[in-house]
């Protein structure tokens, strides 16, 4: 039987070399490109410019907790630092990373596409974020905000803090992320190339998918909601603030009917990413594919209706209590439907730990553990103790740190070949995630113990006993910073010395893994055959030339 | 619901300038227009859900704010912009069909027709707005209603000036919810100018007309949105 | 031309007639002249749920009939019904949990001196 390795889909003669980094040239060609995979490029290096400067918000107030008075500075600019890092990563990092970043460049890849559906609208979107930017660098110049990245009322309507130039600049972000989910769900439904029905598309694009829904219908609450605090706060209103008539209560329903969706709009990408490493490096399709996928699609229908979980000690009425705290124990089950499946796709697999599979197995242990403290925190009673103590902070690091972050520095590392054309040195990239690794559970175990003795969240100075966890959690703090800054450098220094990437590093299965590395411009010149999902008997890996090639039955 | 990639019909027309790139057939780029702005529509619901949602809260804990407040409101008025409007989204309707029809003279009048009531809505809520400022009637602090106006009121209501409460919530969600709904017809106005334009240069055709469509849709929500202000604002007793 | 045109993606769906299109705009004037003589017929605290419900239906002939959906494809069906429901279920619960703790705020407006 005749058998031919397919070749990669590169561009035509003429324009031979030549891929969507070096089409064309010039600044003006990457502001105004209509190509998704410059404007993933354009958002991964904004992405991780906000990474890079939360994080140091961030090592700035744990350092100023060395000392139980506040080793650095005053209690007022301490709550200033703890808003704009909690500000900058939600809304600057985490929400738009994995998909902006990573979906907007793999997406139309894995479905065989030549863009998204509107082009036009994802350049949009990546302005949208950008002007976001500019707005929160307004924020850092103009006095900052103390509120909490949350704008509670009516501390955020009489505060003297820039809280104009941050709702704005949320608004705006907020619309950006609105017409991203818009791009991928009608790309998702109208652009899958022949025979790809819902059942025969990656893992990642179901993830994605449901992410989406819950961007378009979540995110204009919050739209609504901050242009209300806008208003109230310049003129006034009197619907928040209990001095003009306004009710406090009502701000936090509205707050969190977007703010906990958003929750799942950060972990489902993580989840997208996730599939795709567990199938890829156990080379074997995800356990329990199906249930997979309805999971990512309960996930984001359930975090609808959970929001008050965030409100128990708020003044909401006890049946709201107990209704919202019934449903939060749903989410745990498709939850745990796909830590199950993930794990389970290992076993008889053939697993190889190359440095994405690295940051996976991180995100099962991480994710877990976010996921059970999760538990505890649903539980109102429980709750009642543990709100507002290091206990929530810990949680909500596990899986949005522990869990999120990594996975986007797993499919980071998974697809930077791809992107690139370039391979980074492997052992520094798994000495990276070591670090992160280590340094990420020093720095956020012991929170969980501290909050559960009642170390308040939010505090810039605290009682002498808890000195000892304090440091220990600060120390674990440089440890991360000291990993993701391996990390980063490892993978810039790839682009300035590594070595060329072969076609397909990993022996990954989906379309992506079927251009060229990097991709031609219109990613693909025919597209390409619809195979059976996650299918990896036809990769054979190439001892030579480092590349696991498609063998195709002639 | 799988994409259509017809090679068949690449054969025999070819890609047309109309048709992006990224689209195999044009019901491929008509089909992902339409689900587009609904998801958009989608948002805008949401969006104005939040408003809807504070009215019903206040009008639930305040009703005597909304009883007395509502005499300001001039029912004739709010009565006669739900009919231009209405009318508004029966000329764009119509546009939409003479753009699928090829009937461009049509589909300009009544694009023009759209603008117009447009136009005339905003008009009528220009008066109104402007004898509320008149009256001191402002929101939320800047509330300072004149003497005349609260004796027309308590006039109306038949109690004492002295014993009417301090309406200036229900001004702040009166225009919020005007006001925003304002701001939307003049996105709306834009688009329509913009279709008008290209339907006068002649860009549409049976098989590419989704800015019509588009912007049709989102002039409905517009309308759709009024629909329920109207007896919201104008309609209390 | 046509035949074509049905075969190979070209089929953009049908014009809606102008008889429904003047029939539908029709019947939004007579329910808005409806729900103002209604309104003033003072029926007591009936009145909201009567003219919601007469917006309701008018909002639905404007769906149906203006925006297209009786011909149009199930996705756009599901996604405006799921804008409805879920800011329906914003509403309810915001306002579920407003008429249950409103009885805490009195109680603590009373018990001020």
């Amino acid at each position: 039987m005749e058998t031919t390795i397919t070749a990669p889909q590169e561009a035509p003669q003429e324009g031979s070399g030549k891929n969507y980094l070096n089409q064309t040239k010039g600044i003006l060609s990457w502001m105004f490109t209509l190509d998704h995979k410059r404007i993933g490029v354009m958002y991964l290096v904004g992405v991780m410019i906000s990474l890079l400067l939360g994080g140091m918000f961030a090592l700035l107030v744990r350092l100023n907790l060395w000392s139980p008075e506040g080793l650095l500075f005053s209690n007022q600019t301490y709550n200033e630092f703890f808003t704009l890092h909690g500000a900058v990563m939600v809304f600057l990092f985490v929400i738009p990373g994995i998909p902006g970043a990573l979906g907007n460049f793999i997406l139309p890849l894995m479905l065989g596409a030549k863009d998204v559906a509107f082009p036009r609208i994802n350049l949009m979107s990546f302005w949208l974020w950008a002007i976001g930017l500019v707005f929160f660098m307004a924020v850092l110049m103009t006095g900052r905000i103390d509120t909490g990245w949350t704008f509670y009322t009516p501390y955020s309507v009489t505060s003297q803090g820039s809280v104009l130039w941050a709702t704005m600049g949320a608004f705006i972000l907020g619309f950006s992320s609105i017409f991203t989910g818009l791009n991928f769900i009608v790309t998702v439904h109208r652009m899958r190339p022949k025979g790809m029905g819902w059942f025969n598309m990656p893992l990642f694009v179901w993830a994605i998918y449901a992410t989406a829904i819950i961007q378009v219908m979540s995110t204009p609450v919050l739209g609504i909601t901050l242009l209300l605090l806008f208003v109230e706060r310049a003129a006034g209103l009197g619907i928040f603030d209990p001095a003009l008539g306004g009710d406090p209560v009502m701000f936090e329903h509205f707050f969190w009917f977007y703010s906990h969706p958003a929750v799942y709009i950060m972990i489902l990408p993580a989840m997208a990413v996730q599939s795709e490493l567990m199938a890829t490096f156990s080379r074997k399709k995800v356990f329990g594919y199906t249930l997979v996928a309805y999971s990512s699609i309960a996930i984001a229908a359930f975090g609808f209706l959970v929001w008050g979980h965030h409100m128990f000690v708020s003044g909401q009425s006890q049946w709201a209590g107990i209704v919202f705290s019934t449903l939060t124990f749903s989410i745990s089950i498709p939850s745990a439907i796909k830590v199950f499946n993930w794990l389970s796709t290992m076993y008889k697999g053939s697993v190889h730990l190359d440095t994405p599979m690295y940051y996976a197995l991180a995100f099962l242990w991480m994710f877990t553990i976010g996921g059970l403290t999760g538990m505890f925190l649903g539980t109102m009673g429980a709750d009642i103790h543990l709100h507002d103590t290091y206990f929530v902070v810990a949680h909500f690091h596990y899986v949005m740190v522990g869990s999120i972050m990594f996975a986007f520095f797993g499919g980071l590392h998974y697809w930077w070949p791809k992107m690139f054309g370039v391979m980074y040195n492997e052992l520094a990239g798994k000495v990276a995630a070591g670090f992160m690794f280590v340094g990420f559970n020093v720095t956020f175990f012991p929170q969980f113990v501290m909050g559960t003795r009642g170390m308040p969240r939010r505090y810039a100075t605290y009682l002498p006993e808890f000195q000892t966890m304090h440091q220990v959690s600060t120390v674990g703090a440089f440890i991360l910073g000291t990993g993701v800054a391996i990390a980063v450098i490892t993978l810039i220094y790839s682009l300035i010395n590594g070595r060329k990437a072969p076609q397909n590093p990993w022996g990954g299965s989906t379309m992506e893994w079927e251009t060229a590395t990097p991709p031609i411009t219109t990613n693909f010149i025919t597209t390409p055959k619809v195979k059976p999902i996650y299918d990896h008997s036809p990769l054979v890996y190439n001892e030579a030339t480092g590349n696991w090639d498609r063998i195709e039955e002639a | 619901m799988e994409a259509s990639a017809n090679q068949h019909s690449e054969e025999h027309h070819d890609h047309p300038e109309w048709l992006a790139h990224h689209f195999e057939t044009p019901q491929q780029q008509f089909e992902a227009g339409k689900f587009g702005i609904w998801i958009f529509l989608v948002t805008e619901v949401l969006f104005f859900s939040g408003l809807f949602c504070a009215y019903a809260y206040y009008r639930t804990h305040h009703p005597d704010l909304f009883q007395y407040a509502h005499h300001f409101l001039s029912t004739k008025m709010g009565a006669i912009n739900t009919v231009v409007l209405i009318s508004s989204s029966f000329t764009m309707a119509t546009a939409v069909r003479m753009a699928q029809l090829e009937n461009r003279k049509w589909l300009i009048i009544n694009l023009a027709l759209t603008f117009v009531g447009a136009v005339g809505f905003l008009v009528i809520k220009g008066f109104e707005y402007a004898h509320k400022f008149h009256e001191g009637l402002y929101w939320g602090k800047a509330y300072n209603p004149s003497d005349e106006a609260l004796e027309t009121i308590a006039h109306a209501a038949n109690v004492p000036v002295d014993q009417l409460p301090d309406m200036h919530q229900f001004f702040s969600i009166y225009y919020c919810m005007t006001g925003l709904h304002g701001i939307h017809v003049v996105i709306g106005m834009a688009a329509i100018l913009w279709v008008l334009v290209r339907a006068v240069k002649g860009e549409f055709n049976r098989h590419y007309f989704t800015a019509v469509d588009a912007t049709g849709l989102y002039w409905h929500l517009v309308d759709l949105i009024w629909i329920f202000l109207f007896p919201l604002m104008y309609l209390i007793r | 031309m046509h035949h074509d045109d049905e075969q190979s993606g070209y089929d953009l769906g049908h014009p809606m007639p102008m008889k429904i299109l003047i029939g539908v705009f029709a019947t939004l004037l007579f329910f808005t002249w409806l729900t103002v003589w209604v309104a003033d017929q003072h029926l007591g605290s009936i009145d909201l749920s009567i003219s919601m419900l007469i917006a309701t239906v008018k909002a639905t002939l404007v769906a149906v009939f203006f925006m297209h959906l009786i011909h149009d494809k199930g996705v756009n069906r599901i996604a405006f019904l799921s804008a409805v429901i879920f800011a329906g279920l914003f509403l309810a619960v915001v306002l579920g949990d407003g008429v249950e703790y409103q009885q805490t705020i009195i109680d603590f407006s009373n018990s001020k001196p």
